[in-house]
C-alpha cells in the first residue's frame, strides 16, 4: 500500500489555496469602448472603476428620473461621445443596479433610443481607488 | 477500502424502483373524465360574443373557428376601451400642454439651438437645459431629449463636460 508523503501534501494544499485567494483579475484597460454604425445606431462599453482610475480624458455613465426617464452617455479616448435616451421602467431599472465598480453597456438605436442596458458587477473587476 | 453490498443496494433499489413507476406513468394513456366535448365558453365583459353550436357540440376546433374568435376578440377589444372612455369621461389623450410649458419647450429648444450653431454644448447649456427640463411635460421631454441625443450621436453638438443636461 501507497503511503501519502504528509509534508508533501500539505505543501500541495498550501499553495493550491494560496493562488485560489489570489483571485482572478480582469487584465484589459477598461477604456471605454464606442460603436458606432452607419444608420446611427451604436453602443457604448467600459469599466467604470478603471476609467475612473485611468489617466485618460474618458467618462461613461447613465442617469434615470422618478418617471423613468433614462440618459446614458460615454466618451472615449478618441473624444468620440455617443448618447442615448429611453422612457422605460426596465431599463431604469438596471441603470437602479449600476455601482462604482460596475461595467456598464448600453446600446441605443438610430433614433438615439438605448434598447439595452446591461450592468456587470465582478470580483475580477477594479476598484474605484 | 472494503465496500460492503449493504452500502449500494439500497440506492440500486431505489433507483430501480423509480425507473418502474416512471414507465408505468408514461405507459398510462391520457382518458379525459367524460366524452362529453368541450362547451364552457368564457365570454369577455361587455362583448356580445356569439359562440356557434357547431364549435360548442364538436370534440375538434377547425382552424376557421380560431380565426372568427380571435377576429371577435379583436373587435371586442377595439370597442371596449372606447366604450370606457366615453362613459367614466377620461381617455388615454396627452393633455395638451399649459403655456408655461409651451414656453418652457421654447427655451429648451432655444438652448438646442443656440448649441447647434456653435456645435458645442457647455456647462452654461447645461444649466439652462436642466433648469427648463423639469417643467416639460413627458411628451415634450421626450422630444427635447430626441433632437439633444440625435445631434450628439451625429457629432453636431460636442457636450464640453460629462454632465448631463437633464
Amino acid at each position: 500500500m501507497n503511503r501519502i508523503n504528509f509534508p508533501a501534501f500539505l505543501l500541495c494544499v498550501a499553495l493550491s489555496t494560496g493562488a485560489a485567494f489570489a483571485g482572478s483579475k480582469f487584465t484589459g484597460n477598461g477604456h471605454v469602448w464606442i460603436t458606432k454604425n452607419a444608420d446611427g445606431s451604436g453602443s457604448g462599453s467600459g469599466y467604470l472603476g478603471m476609467i475612473y482610475n485611468g489617466p485618460d480624458n474618458e467618462w461613461i455613465g447613465c442617469q434615470k428620473s422618478s418617471t423613468n426617464l433614462v440618459m446614458c452617455h460615454a466618451k472615449n479616448t478618441d473624444q468620440l461621445i455617443v448618447d442615448c435616451w429611453a422612457n422605460s421602467a426596465f431599463l431604469a431599472n438596471s441603470v437602479s443596479s449600476i455601482s462604482a465598480d460596475a461595467r456598464l453597456v448600453f446600446i441605443f438605436d438610430a433614433g438615439g433610443r438605448c434598447t439595452q442596458i446591461t450592468v456587470q458587477h465582478s470580483s475580477a473587476f477594479e476598484d474605484k481607488q | 477500502m472494503a465496500v460492503t453490498a449493504r452500502s449500494w443496494l439500497v440506492p440500486l433499489g431505489t433507483g430501480l424502483s423509480g425507473l418502474v413507476a416512471g414507465w408505468i406513468l408514461a405507459s398510462g394513456r391520457y382518458t379525459p373524465a367524460s366524452d362529453s366535448p368541450l362547451t364552457a365558453v368564457t365570454q369577455p365583459q361587455g362583448s356580445p360574443v356569439e359562440v356557434s353550436p357547431a364549435v360548442a357540440q364538436s370534440a375538434t376546433i377547425s382552424l376557421d373557428d380560431v380565426r372568427r374568435v380571435v377576429r371577435e376578440e379583436l373587435v371586442a377589444a377595439r370597442v371596449r376601451p372606447a366604450v370606457a372612455g366615453q362613459a367614466d369621461g377620461n381617455t388615454d389623450e396627452p393633455q395638451p400642454p399649459t403655456p408655461a410649458q409651451t414656453a418652457a419647450l421654447g427655451r429648451a429648444s432655444a438652448v438646442i439651438d443656440s448649441a447647434l450653431s456653435r456645435r458645442q454644448f457647455t456647462d452654461a447649456d447645461v444649466d439652462a437645459l436642466r433648469a427648463e427640463f423639469h417643467q416639460l411635460s413627458a411628451e415634450q421631454q421626450a422630444e427635447v431629449m430626441q433632437r439633444y441625443v440625435v445631434a450628439v450621436n451625429q457629432g453636431r453638438i460636442v457636450p464640453q463636460s460629462d454632465r448631463l443636461p437633464f
